[in-house]
Parts: C-alpha cells; sequence; structure tokens
C-alpha cells in the first residue's frame, strides 16, 4: 500500500506519536481469548492432525483391506487368537511367547542387568528409553524401564538407593477393569536430590485450610506401568509394594501423592515413615489407596515443621552426626570507594577469581577476635542480625535510622531534621541552621506534586536523610527523604541561619556544606570498614571452631560469642600468643593444614553416610499402594518470617516476554527450595541469596542469579520485573542443575 | 524470522494454547495500540483486540513465512477492527457522513500533551472520519485501497479525510490551549 499523498507537518506528528503508542491490554483479556478459542483450537488439532495422519490412515486401510483380502483362514484364525477377549478395544497385546530374550531384558545396553526369573535390577537411565507412553510425563530425570510379564509379577530393585518395587502377579487391570496378560512396560523414577526435583517441574508446594506450605523433600518417587503405550492399574482390592528409604531423616515426614489434573499434592498419611523399623512390621501397617482421596485432601492433616528444623535437618546432616567443618573461603580486601553507597561491595565469595588474602585475613581475625572478647570493641546489632546477609541488603539497611523533621511555626514552615538516634552524624553540620522548602519547584521523581506534598506532610518519622547542595556558593539544596512505606521523595530547600535575619552567604554556604559532606563519607566509610572487618572476621573464625560450634549458623555462632566470652579470650589470647596475628608462615601452614582436615572428614563423612545407606540405618517405609503416580515423602513448612509477595512480570534476556508455569527459588545455603503457588508472583526476602528459576508454559527454563535477584529487589518497588536468561539448552539432566546452581 | 517464532507459530496452528498465550503475550501491546486508534475507548478496543487473536489463531496457516510476521499480524489486526466496527455500525461506511453526528462530544484531556492525550483526541472523532483517518494517515493506505474497502467512493474518502485532520487539528489545538 503505497502512500501517495504529502503528509502535512500535523499528519507527520500525528503519524509520529500514535505509531510510538506501546499500551498493554487488560490483565484478563488472555482469559476471555483462551475462553473463546478452546472450541477453535479442536479444530486446529483436529485439521493439523488429520492432515499430517491422513496419508498414514489411508495406508493402513488399504493394508488391512489386502490383509483381509488375501490372509488363509488358519492365519486369521490365529490372529483372532491373539487379541484380548476381555477387552475390544485392546487388539495388540504381545504373546509370552512370542517375547524374545532381548525384549524381556530391561531396555538400554548400557545399564547394568540382572535377571533372574522375574526380579530386575536396572540403574535408571536415559539411554534407550525411548518409548514413553504419550500419557507419561516426559521430564529429564533418569528412569528405569522393566519389561515383565503382567501373569508373573516383577520385583524392581534400584542399585543406587536400593528401592524395591514390586507388583505382584495378575494384579494389573486396564481402564475398562478387564485383566491384563502378557507384556507390560513399568517405569520407575526417583527423585532424590534438589537437582532432580528441579528438573521434574513438579510444583513442590502443599496447601490446605491452615494455608499453603513449602516441600522439604525427602525423596519422591513416581511408578507406572502400561502396555503398549496404554496405562495399566491395579485390579480393585489390590496393592502394590514400594520399600522406600527416605533420602534425609526428616522428623515430620509425611506421604503425599500428586493429584496430576489438578497439579495439587494430597496428603495420603503421616504414619508410613519409621526409622530403623522392621519391615515386616512396615509391611502390615500400611495400605494406601490415593484414589480414594478422588480430589479432596485426607481429613487428617500433615505436621507443620518448623524453618530452622528444616534448615538443620538439611545442612547438619544425619542424626548422629557430628558438624562438619568449614571450608576455608577466603576473599580479597575490598576497595573502599567514596561513593560506597551506590556500589556493592562483594561478601567472600568460594568462586571469586579475585587475588587471595587468607594470611591477612587471619591476622585481622585475630585482632578483631581479641577486641571483641576483651570489650574493646562491641559486636553492632545490625551485623549480628544477619551476618551473612548480602551487599543489598547492608547498604540498604545500614544507611538507616529515624530522623523527625522539627517546623519552626513561622509563615515560611522552617524546619530542621532531628536525629533521633545519632546516626547520621554528619547533620551536625547543620547546627544552627533551617531549611526552608521551595514550594514553586516541581517534584524530581515521577511522583506528582500533590503527592510528594501528601508524603512531606504526613509523615512523621523519616528512615533516610540525603542532602545535595545544588550550585556550589549556593544555599540551595536537594533533599531526598526516606520513608518506609513510600519510598523516597526529593524536594528542593534553602539553607537559612536560625539567628538574624537568616541569610547565608556562599562563602557560609560551602562551607557547610563541605562539612556535611566531608562528616557524612567519614561515617559511611567508618560502616563500611566495620562491615569489612566483621565480615572477615566470621569467615575465618570458622578455622577454629570447636567441634559443637561447627553445627552453628553464623548468627548463632556470634551469639555464641558473646554469651561465652572467658573462652573467646582464652581461645584468642592463646592465638595471638602463639603467633596466629603476625607470624605470616605459621599462618599459612594453619591454614593448609585447615584445608586439609576439612577435606578429609568431608571423605570420611561422604563414607559413613553411604554405609548408612546400605545398612538400613535411615527413614525407611514399605508401603502398599493401590494406585500408579507420584508419591513424596515431606515435611511441609512455612517460613519463620513471612515473606512478602510481589506481583512479578518476567522477559527474557533477549526482551520477549516470558509466560509463566512453575516459579521455583532456591536459597542454597540452607537448601530450602520454594516453590511458588501463583507464578506471576514472587516472594521477597531481603537478605537472602535466591536463585529464581522459571519455566514457562512452553517448557523453557530460565534462569536469575541470586545477586541479580538481590539487585532487583533492592531497586525495583512495586510490579518486579525480571530479565531472566534462557537455560533451557544447557539442562540435559539433573547434574547439568547442579553444575548451574553450584550445589 | 528466529527458530522460536517459528516454533510458536507451529504450536499454535496445532491448537496448543500455552503456545497461543506466547504469541499473545509478545504482540498484545503492539496490537492494543491498533485496536486504540480505531476504537472509541478502551472497552471497544479490547474486544477488537479480542476479534483480532481469535482471526490470527484461526489463520495463522495461512502464513507462509512471506514478508514479515509483524506486519501480517499488523493487518490482520486492522481488518479485524474495520470487521468489528462493521458490525457494529453498519451505516456509518455509507458516503453520507458529513450529516452524522459525533459519537461523543468534544472532552479536553486532563492531561500533559502526551501520547495518550492525542491518542483520546483520536478517539473523539466520529468513526467514519476516524477510520479513514487511521487507514489513511497512520497505516497508509491509498484513497482507492480505502475506498475499496469500506465500500464507498474515492472522493467520499478524500473528503472525509480531509474533514478528519480539520476536526483532529481542531481538537489537538484546544488541549494544547489548555495543557499551556
Amino acid at each position: 500500500m503505497e502512500n501517495n499523498f504529502n503528509n502535512s507537518d500535523f499528519e507527520k506528528f500525528i503519524n509520529k506519536e500514535l505509531g510510538g503508542l506501546d499500551e498493554p491490554a487488560q490483565d484478563n483479556t488472555w482469559d476471555m481469548i483462551a475462553a473463546r478459542q478452546k472450541k477453535s483450537n479442536i479444530w486446529l488439532k483436529t485439521r493439523y492432525y488429520g492432515t499430517v495422519a491422513a496419508p498414514f490412515v489411508g495406508i493402513v486401510l488399504v493394508a488391512l483391506f489386502a490383509i483381509r483380502q488375501f490372509a488363509t483362514p488358519s492365519e486369521q484364525q490365529q490372529s483372532a487368537s491373539n487379541t484380548n477377549p476381555n477387552n475390544a478395544n485392546n487388539t495388540l497385546v504381545v504373546p509370552i511367547d512370542s517375547v524374545q530374550p532381548e525384549q524381556i531384558a530391561p531396555i538400554g545396553s548400557a545399564l547394568s542387568t540382572t535377571v533372574e526369573h522375574n526380579k530386575f535390577e536396572v540403574a535408571p537411565g536415559n539411554t534407550g528409553i525411548n518409548e514413553y507412553p504419550k500419557w507419561y510425563s516426559k521430564n529429564k530425570v533418569p528412569v528405569a524401564q522393566i519389561r515383565f510379564d503382567a501373569d508373573k509379577g516383577v520385583e524392581y530393585r534400584n542399585p543406587e538407593s536400593g528401592n524395591i518395587v514390586t507388583i505382584g502377579a495378575n494384579t494389573l487391570v486396564y481402564a475398562d477393569g478387564a485383566p491384563v496378560k502378557g507384556m507390560v512396560d513399568m517405569y520407575f523414577r526417583e527423585y532424590r536430590s534438589i537437582p532432580d526435583m528441579l528438573a521434574s517441574d513438579v510444583p513442590m508446594h502443599y496447601n490446605d485450610d491452615r494455608g499453603s506450605f513449602f516441600f522439604n523433600s525427602g525423596g519422591m518417587f513416581d511408578v507406572r506401568v502400561s502396555q503398549l503405550g496404554k496405562e495399566l492399574f491395579m485390579a480393585p482390592g489390590e496393592a502394590y509394594q514400594v520399600d522406600f528409604t527416605a533420602k534425609d531423616n526428616l522428623s515430620k515426614a509425611s506421604l503425599f501423592y500428586l493429584d496430576e489434573k489438578a497439579n495439587n499434592w494430597g496428603f495420603v498419611s503421616e504414619q508410613p515413615f519409621m526409622q530403623d523399623a522392621p519391615k515386616s512390621r512396615l509391611a502390615a501397617l500400611n495400605t494406601f489407596d490415593a484414589r480414594s482421596l478422588n480430589g479432596n485432601t485426607n481429613v487428617n492433616l500433615p505436621p507443620i515443621s518448623r524453618e530452622e528444623d528444616v534448615i538443620r535437618e538439611n545442612t547438619d546432616h544425619k542424626k548422629g552426626e557430628t558438624c562438619l567443618p568449614y571450608a576455608p573461603n577466603f576473599s580479597t580486601n575490598q576497595v573502599i570507594k567514596r561513593s560506597w553507597i551506590n556500589e556493592t561491595i562483594s561478601p567472600p565469595s568460594p568462586n571469586s577469581n579475585a587475588p587471595k588474602d587468607a594470611v591477612g585475613w587471619v591476622k585481622e581475625a585475630v585482632n578483631t577476635g581479641l577486641d571483641l572478647a576483651y570489650g574493646k570493641r562491641t559486636l553492632p546489632r545490625w551485623y549480628c542480625k544477619n551476618p551473612t546477609a548480602n551487599d543489598a541488603y547492608f547498604t540498604n539497611s545500614m544507611d538507616r535510622s529515624e530522623i523527625k523533621l522539627i517546623f519552626a511555626n513561622d509563615e515560611e514552615m522552617r524546619f530542621f531534621p532531628q536525629d533521633i538516634n545519632n546516626t547520621f552524624t554528619e547533620l551536625n553540620a547543620f547546627k544552627d541552621c533551617y531549611f526552608i522548602r521551595s514550594t514553586d519547584t516541581l517534584p524530581l521523581s515521577s511522583s506528582s506534586l500533590k503527592k510528594v506534598d501528601q508524603i512531606f506532610n504526613q509523615t512523621n518519622i523519616w528512615r533516610s536523610f540525603t542532602i545535595i547542595q545544588d550550585e556550589v556558593g549556593k544555599p540551595g539544596c536537594t533533599i531526598t527523604l526516606g520513608t518506609e512505606r513510600d519510598g523516597f521523595i526529593r524536594i528542593h530547600a534553602k539553607l537559612v541561619r536560625t539567628s538574624e535575619a537568616g541569610i547565608i552567604d556562599a562563602k557560609d554556604a560551602q562551607a557547610i556544606y563541605s562539612k556535611y559532606w566531608d562528616l557524612r563519607e567519614k561515617r559511611l566509610d567508618g560502616m563500611l570498614a566495620e562491615l569489612q572487618s566483621l565480615r572477615r572476621f566470621t569467615e575465618t573464625s570458622k578455622m577454629f571452631y570447636s567441634e559443637e560450634e561447627r553445627c552453628y549458623s553464623e548468627k548463632e555462632w556470634l551469639q555464641y560469642f558473646e554469651k561465652n566470652l572467658p573462652i573467646m579470650r582464652a581461645r584468642y589470647s592463646a592465638l595471638a600468643q602463639k603467633g596466629m596475628n603476625s607470624n605470616d608462615k605459621l599462618i599459612k601452614q594453619e591454614i593448609e593444614s585447615w584445608a586439609t582436615m576439612v577435606r578429609d572428614q568431608k571423605i570420611a563423612f561422604a563414607d559413613r553416610v553411604a554405609a548408612k545407606m546400605t545398612s538400613g540405618q535411615q527413614l525407611t517405609a514399605m508401603l502398599s499402594l493401590m494406585s500408579f503416580g507420584t508419591y513424596n515423602c515431606d515435611q511441609i513448612y512455612q517460613l519463620t518470617k513471612m515473606p512478602m509477595y510481589s506481583a512479578a512480570k518476567y522477559i527474557s534476556t533477549t526482551g520477549q516476554v516470558i509466560v509463566a508455569r512453575n516459579l521455583r527459588v532456591l536459597e542454597k545455603s540452607s537448601r530450602l527450595f520454594l516453590s511458588m503457588k501463583d507464578p506471576e508472583k514472587i516472594c521477597i526476602l531481603p537478605g537472602r541469596n535466591l536463585d529464581v528459576l522459571l519455566t514457562d508454559v512452553m517448557g523453557r527454563t530460565f534462569h536469575m542469579t541470586s545477586a541479580d535477584y538481590n539487585k532487583l529487589i533492592a531497586k525495583e518497588r512495586g510490579t518486579y520485573t525480571l530479565t531472566m536468561t534462557d537455560v533451557t539448552d544447557t539442562l540435559k539432566s539433573p547434574s547439568d542443575w547442579a553444575s548451574l546452581l553450584g550445589i | 524470522m528466529d527458530a522460536q517464532l517459528q516454533q510458536i507459530i507451529t504450536e499454535c496452528c496445532r491448537g496448543k494454547m500455552a503456545a497461543q498465550r506466547v504469541l499473545f503475550e509478545r504482540y498484545q501491546s503492539r496490537l492494543f495500540s491498533v485496536c486504540l486508534r480505531y476504537a472509541r475507548d478502551r472497552p471497544e478496543a479490547q474486544d477488537m483486540l479480542q476479534e483480532a487473536f481469535l482471526t490470527i489463531f484461526r489463520d495463522l496457516g495461512q502464513y507462509k513465512g512471506q514478508g514479515s510476521f509483524d506486519g501480517w499480524m499488523h493487518r490482520v489486526t486492522v481488518r479485524s477492527a474495520l470487521q468489528h466496527l462493521r458490525k457494529r455500525n453498519p451505516l456509518r461506511f455509507a458516503d453520507d457522513y458529513d450529516d452524522l453526528p459525533s459519537d461523543s462530544s468534544i472532552v479536553v484531556p486532563d492531561t500533559e500533551f502526551t501520547k495518550e492525550a492525542i491518542l483520546k483526541c483520536v478517539q473523539q472523532l466520529p468513526i467514519g472520519y476516524r477510520t479513514i483517518f487511521n487507514m489513511h494517515c497512520i497505516e497508509a493506505w491509498s484513497y482507492t485501497e480505502i475506498a475499496t474497502e469500506l465500500g464507498i467512493t474515492e472522493s467520499s474518502v478524500r473528503s472525509q479525510y480531509s474533514r478528519a485532520c480539520k476536526q483532529l487539528r481542531e481538537l489537538v489545538n484546544t488541549m494544547f490551549t489548555f495543557a499551556l
């Protein structure tokens, strides 16, 4: 279409303005389109698959016709005898006699296989597993596929976990209730680690009348049986057995069943899991029919764990085990920047490529320990509250206190900021001064002037207060005021003296503002230096922990330190006497022996855990189950400090909108794995390092690092827009998840 | 066209709701802006957008990769908007626009002089003026094409367009005066 007319300037102007419009539609627009599109999609599917399938259907029909025409009467009889007389639809049951030996063996030649009658032991894998029934969910977690005779049943043992599935002879039926004959396939998949859970893409939260809960899983498993792609079921009254060992000794483990239609977990029972109980007793106790839940939850409710217990159980390893020593984790000394409030302060990072200064850290830590133990310094509350918090948390929370604006009762409404906690010491520069707000200037933020007025006049306590002189030698300035609720506002103001006519000359104004900035930077630099020093002290002190202290988190250890000052005095005095704050050679040797000791203890620990796994000293259950599907040995919990949830939008790094289906966040240090009930709302947990993982409706996976997440929540308010990296192509197996997340 | 978009289109043709949702999210704001220009107000634009996407999902199989996909989506949306206007106002595409009253009285926008304010002015044009103005000034259709599409004479299109420009200029001038 050619535009063959001369646009006037006016038309060009309108064209330009309207051409650049980019207005989102209402939130419910998609729902309305989706409701109307549903029926059309049935037609689209029919049209699409009809077009694709038509030639094949034609060929099959011709072939069938030809067979019918040319087959001998005896062949026709043979063909009829191979069909299942109980199921008119099921025409392709494989007769037992016709099955070749290689078909009986579990699929996948690369997998280790032991066949003894109907017993199988095959490591789950992805090799050779390419014939999933259509109804069976595909994911990247390895699965064992076992072909067995339905008339004989099967006993399968996973050699990696030791878990056993037993299906009795003649216990399987088709959907219409007819008994199954011939060879069938069992699929058994286990989800035992966080990477497994992530790769499964199964939502990991639970809801009941008491609220919404997160799962802390001790392991999930999934059992399915099919014959030539058709789903099979347990016969009424029949049950199969799963001898299951949880990966962790959860204190409040229960059994849950995934309702795949509703995509919800139902609570089955808290009875099955017992520690080290005789299996005969376990078998007698439990038979569960998850189908009986029928979309409803169990009348009983699962017990709720506390977040602290969950973290302890996740990180403190197995009961009866001594906590492991921490690995050495030295990082470079930070360069203190004058404008640090806008910069980041990097915490010690094990992945840091920066040059290390371990010896310097140890020296400083010993001296700090001495000072703290002997009361020359005190541990500040802001640090003890959350010593492992990230930079954003400290840069935001450290520069906060309480400011009250005191107004003079005059026409100009002169005011001065009163520093209630004496934190913002730089405000002393404005002693004997007032500010007068310039009401004729527009607000600097996007807020309307009316809103700024409202917040300015109604806020009693301000949390932050920054002043920037507008022009050198002039008394005018811009004041940024921060509140908890409304964020920041900026106003223009003029500095005046309280005495006489209040006029301030250029020289005077410059001196006051310079003093303000000097004091402010001194304060901030002091806080930064203290933070650095405390971080080094906390991290390096792990070298000197007793066995008991190894079980503490950083926060708990700082409390322990304060409560046990005599012990600490003795410890740090001994260290200083030995030369740990002066002798570089000695310190190096100590660091090396510490690293060796940590490594040796970890190896020994791994050996002990492996031994325990095989000796049966674990949380075990012998489950009698009447329905196939996904089961979960789990404990539910809520976070101690309820998180704030905020609306979230997602875009890829290439700028495409991502339609979220499943949103998970992971805190690596505590191994807490939070699955969000509503993927369009994200939890805001300042001070915690959360990796964000998202699956979209097309099944693609996206990742946002904890560092980016923290930067985002430090900056934005209201609806958060998360820019996420598409990692789908890098995630081929659970171990890829582990590599991606460093777990 | 990138591979991901190609995959989305294929999935949409198979009637996969998830893919349709992705396509919607990618294009909704661009196409909603088109609908806003043709509509009297936001609710009408919403209706137009819904119709447009239903048409897109239905006809997506006809897009054979020739020409820009964005352009194809845009064209389908404009035609769908015109269809919507025809259904709602069957008489408004008659030749004698001049006697027809405006859809709404002139309201001076209380906002600043922005894109949204100009859009409001366009939306205040009578339906026929608005349609022809959009088709010629923004979409760059020729007078002949518009006449064929709307089923009116070319001379009528010319005169409607000229009047639309005049009325829009007045509205914008009024807005300017108030804004300043």
